[in-house]
C-alpha cells in the first residue's frame, strides 16, 4: 500500500512539477513572513525584522533542494541535469553520437530482423485462445518419423474413419478437428475474369471449436454443413479484404471453388488463418466436399485405395491432419485412451496387407502427442538450424559494435579526465559521475535502438521474401508485433549497459585519480580497456568472416553439384488440370494436345510432359515388387513422362531404350529405373528384361536412366522408376500431371512468354501456376543457403570494418596522447622508420592477441556452422588462412592513418603543447 | 549541521507527528508549537522541518490542505492520515523503548 501511495506522490511530484514549486515557494514564504511579523512584533524595524528573519531561516534554496528530495524529485532533478548534459556533450561531439546511433541502428536493427524471423518461425504462439491447450498427433513407425513442426510427411496424415475413432474416444474431454494441409485451390468470384490460387483446407465440424475462432460475420461451419455434404465455405478476414474488398454483406454470396459452386456462410475472425503460419489458409470447407472439389493432395495410402471414390470411407487412405483441444487437466488421461484406440485401428489396417514385413511393420505404429500451440511452420526444421546460427552471428554482431562505442567513450572520457576531476573536487559523487555517463549512453541507446526498429522492420520483411522465396503479401507470424517491440527495447537497454558501464566507471575513476594528482594511471587503465576491446572485435570479427566465407563456399558448392539434368536452356510450367476440372482420364489426352501446341514454337529444341517437375516439391512413391531380388515391397519414387522426358530434361540414358511412340496404352507395360535402383538391387546384372509390378510382376523395365537430383539439390539423387503416361496400367489414379518441360535453343529467359502464350491458348481452362525458368527453382531450392551465406557475408563485413575501425581509434588515440613523447624523440633524432615502427609494432601486437582469440572463438564457433556446411568442413584451413591475411591487410590499413600522423608531428608544436 | 539543537536523528518526525495528533497546523505553527512545549529548548530549524514534513507527506502519513490561517492568509496545513496515526504510535513505542534504555543506561551509577 505505502509503495503504491508512495509512487503516486512521486508521480504527482513529477507531473505537477510547476505547481509543486509553486507551493513550497508559498510555504516558504508564509513561514518568512510569520517570522518577520514575530520579529516586529517583538520591536524590531522593518528592516531589521527582515534580515533577522532570514537570518534564522536560513538558505531558501537548499530548504527547497532538501524538500524536493524528500518527495522524490532529486532523482528526477538530476535526471533533468544529466539529460541536459547529455544533449550538450553530444552536441559538442556529433561524430561520436553520429558513429555510435548508425553503428548501433545497424546491429539492432539486424538483431531485430532476425528476431522476428526467428521468433515467427521458432516461437510465436498461434494467435488463439489457451493454445497451450492445444495438441496434433502422428503415429511413429520403425521405417520413418513424421516433421512434427512442419505437418509434412505420411505420419502426420490419418485416415477419416481413424479420426472418427478417436474424435469418439476422446469424448467430452477435450474437442478433436481433422484438417487437410493447407493447398492450393481456385476460386472463381461471379465478377472476376480471372480465377484466383487461395490456400483452402478440408475440415471437420468440430475444427473452429477446437481452434477457438469466432465467426467476424455470419457463422462457421456447423456438424449439419459437413455431415450434409453442404457446398458453404467460411472465408478468412485476409480474403475478405483481398478477394471480395471488403464489401459488405458478403454472406450468402457464392464463389466457385475448383469448378464447384459454393455459398460463403461467414468470415473467420481477424488473425485466424488455419494451423499453417508461414502457409496461410484463407479458405475452409466441409471435409466431406474432398470428392466433390477433386482434392486429392498430401496423401499416402496404406494398401489399395480407391481415387474414383470419396476417401472419406477409406481406411487405407490418410489425409488428415489431427489437432485437439485438451484442456492440461484431463491430458493424462485422454492420451492413452487414445492410443489404445488408434492402436485398434492400426491392427485393423496392417490385417490387410499381405506380406507379413509390411504387417510388422504397421503394427510398430504408436500415437503420439506433440504439443500444437505454436502451429505447423512449413519452414520451422528447415531454418532451425540456420536461425540459431544467425541469431549468434548477429549478437557477435552487436557485441562488436558496443565494444566500438565503449572505446569512443573510452577515448573521450580520459580527454576528459581533467574536467571530471574538477567536478569531483567540486563535490559530485562517483555515483554522480556515473550516472550521468550512463544516462548518456541510454540516450545513445534509445536513439540506436529507434533507428534500429525502422531499419529492423524493413529488413525482417526483405529477410522473410528470401526466405520463403515470395513476393506476395507476408505471412501475419512474421509482423513486426509488440513482442518483437519488447525484444528491441530490452536489446536497446542491455547493450547501453554492456557498452556504457565499463566507461562510466572508468570515467569516475579517472576523475578521482585527477584529483589525486596521478595523471597518467587513469590514461593507462583506460588504454588497457581500450586495447582489450579492439582484442575482443578482432576476435569475434574473425570468427564472423571466416562462417561468412565458409557458408559462401557451401552456397557456390552447392550452386555448382550436377543435378543429373541439364539447368541451363530449360523452361518449365506447373498447372493444375485436375483443379480444373479435367477428368482424371484426360490426362494422356491433355499431354498431347500440350506437346502439340508447343513443338512448333521457334526455338523449341524438344517438350515433355509429367506427373512431377524436376525440384518442384512433388513426390510420389510406392512399394514395388522387384523381379529377382529379396521379397517385400522396395520403396521407389515414380513419375510419369512422355516419351521425349529424357531428352528434354537432359538425364542421360545408361542402358536400353527411352520411352516411345509405341509405349501406348494396349502395348506391353515398361518401365525405366535409375542407376540408383539398379545398383542397389540389380548391382552386377542387367535389369534390362526384368519386370516390376505391385502385386502382379506385370512391368517390363527397359531402360536405365542416369540419378538425377529430383527433389532437391540437397539431397543424394532417390531410387526413381519412370512409366509412359500412354500407359494406364500403372494407377495414375487421381493423380494429375502437373507439369511440362521445354528445352529451347537460345535464352530461356526470353521463351518463357512465348511458351505461356502457346499452354493458354492450347487449354484456356487450364489454371497456369507457374511458367519460369528452371534456374528460378534451383533459387527457390537454395533459398536457405543464400539468405544464410548473405546475411553472414554482411555482418562479417560490418564487424570487419567496425574492428577496423576499433584498431584506428586505439591506434589514433595511443599517438595523440603521446605526441609530446614522439615529439621529443624526433627532436632528438628518432627516424621516421621508427615512428612507423613504433605505432605499426603496436597494431601488430594488438592483431597477433586478437588472431590468438579469433581462432579460439573460431574453434568454439565452428560447431554452430556444421550442420550447415557443404563440400567444406567447419575447419577449413586455407578458409582460414585466407581470413588470416584478409585481417592482417585491412588492419594494416587501418593503423596507415595514425601511422602517417605520428611521423607528421612537429617536435616544436607537440613540446609546446605540453 | 552541527548547531546546538540539533534533534536526536529521526525524533523530528515523531514531534511533527504527535502535534499533528492533537490538531492540523501549518509548518510555522508546528515549529512554533515545538519550541513553546518544550519551553524553548527545542528550535526546529525551517531547513529541517520542511523536508520533513515533505518526507511524511510523500510516506502517506500526513497530508496537506491550504486553509485560512489565524491572520487571514492561506497557508498550507498539514494533518495526520490514518496510517499517519497509526505511524505515531509505532514510534511513540519505538520511543519509550529508546529513552527507557538510554536512561538506563545514562543513569548508571
Amino acid at each position: 500500500m505505502r509503495t503504491i501511495d508512495r509512487l503516486r506522490s512521486w508521480i504527482r511530484s513529477v507531473v505537477y512539477r510547476r505547481r509543486v514549486d509553486r507551493e513550497l515557494d508559498a510555504e516558504l514564504r508564509f513561514h518568512l513572513d510569520e517570522q518577520i511579523a514575530e520579529c516586529l512584533a517583538e520591536g524590531m524595524t522593518l528592516t531589521d525584522a527582515r534580515a533577522a528573519a532570514q537570518r534564522t531561516f536560513g538558505s531558501v534554496t537548499f530548504t527547497k533542494e532538501a524538500a524536493r528530495e524528500s518527495l522524490g524529485l532529486r532523482l528526477f532533478d538530476e535526471l533533468a541535469q544529466d539529460l541536459r548534459h547529455t544533449f550538450r556533450s553530444l552536441r559538442k561531439n556529433p561524430a561520436l553520437a553520429a558513429v555510435a546511433i548508425v553503428t548501433l541502428a545497424l546491429g539492432i536493427g539486424a538483431n531485430t530482423a532476425i528476431f522476428t524471423v526467428l521468433d515467427g518461425v521458432m516461437f510465436k504462439p498461434l494467435p488463439l485462445p489457451r493454445a497451450d491447450e492445444l495438441v496434433t498427433f502422428y503415429e511413429n513407425g520403425p521405417e520413418g518419423s513424421a516433421d512434427p513442426s512442419g505437418g509434412t510427411g505420411r505420419f502426420l496424415r490419418f485416415s477419416y474413419p481413424r479420426f472418427e475413432r478417436l474424435e469418439q474416444a476422446l469424448g467430452s474431454s477435450g474437442t478433436m478437428a481433422a484438417a487437410t494441409r493447407s493447398s492450393q485451390f481456385a476460386v472463381r468470384v461471379p465478377q472476376d475474369d480471372r480465377p484466383h490460387f487461395v490456400r483452402a483446407q478440408l475440415v471437420s465440424n468440430r475444427f473452429f471449436e477446437t481452434m477457438a475462432v469466432a465467426p467476424a460475420q455470419g457463422r462457421l461451419l456447423t456438424a449439419d454443413d459437413v455431415r450434409g455434404e453442404q457446398a458453404v465455405a467460411v472465408v478468412s478476414d485476409g480474403f475478405w479484404r483481398r478477394i471480395l474488398n471488403g464489401s459488405s454483406n458478403v454472406v450468402g454470396r457464392s464463389l466457385t471453388v475448383n469448378g464447384l459452386p459454393v455459398t460463403i456462410v461467414g468470415v473467420g475472425a481477424p488473425g485466424f488463418v488455419g494451423m499453417w503460419t508461414d502457409a496461410e489458409a484463407e479458405l475452409w470447407l466441409p471435409v466431406t466436399l474432398q470428392r466433390s472439389l477433386h482434392y486429392a493432395n498430401n496423401s499416402s495410402s496404406y494398401g489399395p485405395a480407391d481415387n474414383t471414390a470419396s476417401w472419406l470411407g477409406q481406411d487405407a487412405v490418410a489425409w488428415l491432419t489431427l489437432v485437439a483441444r485438451i484442456p492440461a487437466a484431463h491430458r493424462a488421461q485422454a492420451v492413452p485412451l487414445l492410443q489404445a484406440v488408434n492402436h485398434a485401428g492400426v491392427v485393423a489396417l496392417a490385417d490387410t496387407f499381405t506380406t507379413p514385413s509390411a504387417r510388422d511393420t504397421m503394427l510398430a505404429h504408436t500415437l503420439v502427442v506433440e504439443p500444437f500451440s505454436r502451429g505447423f511452420s512449413t519452414l520451422r526444421s528447415r531454418f532451425s538450424d540456420a536461425l540459431l546460427l544467425l541469431t549468434l552471428l548477429v549478437s557477435l554482431v552487436l557485441l562488436v559494435t558496443c565494444a566500438n562505442i565503449a572505446n569512443l567513450l573510452l577515448a573521450r572520457a580520459a580527454g576528459q579526465a581533467r574536467e571530471l576531476g574538477t567536478r569531483i573536487s567540486l563535490g559530485a559523487s562517483r555515483a554522480r559521475i556515473i550516472r550521468q555517463h550512463l544516462t548518456e549512453s541510454f540516450a545513445l541507446a534509445m536513439a540506436g535502438g529507434a533507428a534500429g526498429w525502422v531499419a529492423g522492420r524493413w529488413a525482417s520483411a526483405l529477410l522473410v521474401r528470401q526466405v520463403l522465396a515470395t513476393g506476395g503479401p507476408l505471412p501475419a507470424v512474421f509482423t513486426t508485433d509488440s513482442r518483437v517491440l519488447e525484444f528491441t527495447i530490452g536489446a536497446s537497454l542491455l547493450t547501453a549497459v554492456v557498452f556504457g558501464l565499463a566507461p562510466a566507471l572508468r570515467a569516475a575513476q579517472m576523475g578521482r585519480m585527477t584529483v589525486l594528482g596521478t595523471n597518467q594511471r587513469p590514461i593507462e587503465t583506460a588504454t588497457r580497456l581500450m586495447r582489450s576491446l579492439v582484442i575482443g572485435q578482432l576476435a569475434f570479427s574473425i570468427f564472423l568472416v571466416f562462417a561468412a566465407l565458409l557458408l559462401g563456399r557451401t552456397l557456390l558448392n552447392i550452386m555448382r553439384i550436377d543435378p543429373g539434368f541439364a539447368r541451363d536452356h530449360f523452361v518449365y510450367a506447373s498447372f493444375d488440370p485436375i483443379t480444373s476440372g479435367y477428368p482424371p482420364a484426360d490426362m494422356p489426352a491433355l499431354s498431347r494436345r500440350l506437346l502439340t501446341a508447343l513443338e512448333g514454337l521457334p526455338g523449341v529444341n524438344s517438350v515433355s510432359v509429367s506427373r512431377c517437375g524436376l525440384i518442384a516439391g512433388c513426390a510420389s512413391s510406392s512399394g514395388f515388387r522387384l523381379e529377382g531380388t529379396a521379397e517385400g515391397g522396395k520403396t521407389l519414387y515414380e513419375n510419369w513422362v512422355t516419351p521425349a522426358y529424357f531428352a528434354t530434361t537432359g538425364i542421360p540414358l545408361v542402358a536400353g531404350r527411352t520411352f516411345d511412340e509405341g509405349d501406348h496404352e494396349t502395348a506391353a507395360a515398361v518401365a525405366i529405373i535409375n542407376r540408383t535402383v539398379a545398383d542397389r538391387y540389380f548391382a552386377g546384372q542387367s535389369p534390362i528384361g526384368r519386370r516390376l509390378g505391385f502385386s502382379q510382376l506385370d512391368t517390363e523395365i527397359v531402360g536405365v536412366v542416369g540419378d538425377a537430383r529430383t527433389q532437391t539439390l540437397h539431397e543424394e539423387p532417390v531410387p526413381m522408376v519412370y512409366f509412359p503416361i500412354g500407359q494406364k496400367k500403372v494407377a495414375l489414379g487421381n493423380a494429375a500431371l502437373t507439369n511440362l518441360d521445354v528445352r529451347v535453343s537460345g535464352d530461356a529467359a526470353q521463351a518463357v512468354g512465348a511458351i505461356r502464350d502457346a499452354i493458354r491458348k492450347s487449354e484456356p481452362a487450364l489454371l497456369v501456376n507457374e511458367v519460369a525458368v528452371m534456374e528460378q527453382r534451383i533459387e527457390r531450392d537454395l533459398s536457405r543457403e543464400r539468405v544464410v551465406a548473405y546475411l553472414a557475408f554482411s555482418f562479417g563485413a560490418l564487424t570487419l570494418l567496425l574492428a577496423s575501425l576499433g584498431l584506428y581509434g586505439v591506434l589514433s588515440y595511443g599517438v595523440m596522447r603521446r605526441t609530446a613523447e614522439i615529439g621529443v624523440r624526433m627532436a632528438l633524432g628518432a627516424q621516421r622508420g621508427q615512428v612507423v615502427r613504433w605505432v605499426l609494432g603496436e597494431s601488430a601486437r594488438l592483431m597477433a592477441v586478437g588472431s590468438a582469440a579469433g581462432l579460439i572463438a573460431t574453434a568454439l564457433g565452428a560447431r554452430y556452422l556444421s550442420g550447415l556446411l557443404f563440400g567444406v568442413t567447419p575447419l577449413d584451413s586455407i578458409s582460414l588462412m585466407a581470413v588470416m591475411i584478409t585481417f592482417a591487410v585491412v588492419m594494416t590499413l587501418a593503423s596507415y592513418l595514425p601511422a602517417r600522423r605520428a611521423v607528421r608531428i612537429d617536435p616544436i608544436r607537440a613540446l609546446r603543447q605540453e | 549541521m552541527g548547531k546546538p539543537n540539533d534533534l536526536v536523528q529521526g525524533t523530528l518526525d515523531l514531534l511533527i507527528l504527535k502535534i499533528l495528533s492533537l490538531e492540523p497546523r501549518h509548518g510555522w505553527a508546528i515549529a512554533k508549537r515545538i519550541q513553546q512545549v518544550s519551553k524553548d529548548t527545542l528550535q526546529v530549524q525551517q531547513g529541517s522541518l520542511y523536508p520533513a514534513l515533505y518526507r511524511l507527506e510523500h510516506q502517506g502519513w500526513v497530508k496537506t490542505e491550504w486553509q485560512e490561517s489565524v491572520t487571514g492568509r492561506k497557508a498550507k496545513f498539514y494533518s495526520l492520515t490514518r496510517a499517519g496515526k497509526k505511524r505515531l504510535e509505532t514510534e511513540l513505542e519505538n520511543w519509550d523503548r529508546l529513552s527507557s534504555g538510554i536512561n538506563l543506561i545514562v543513569r548508571l551509577t
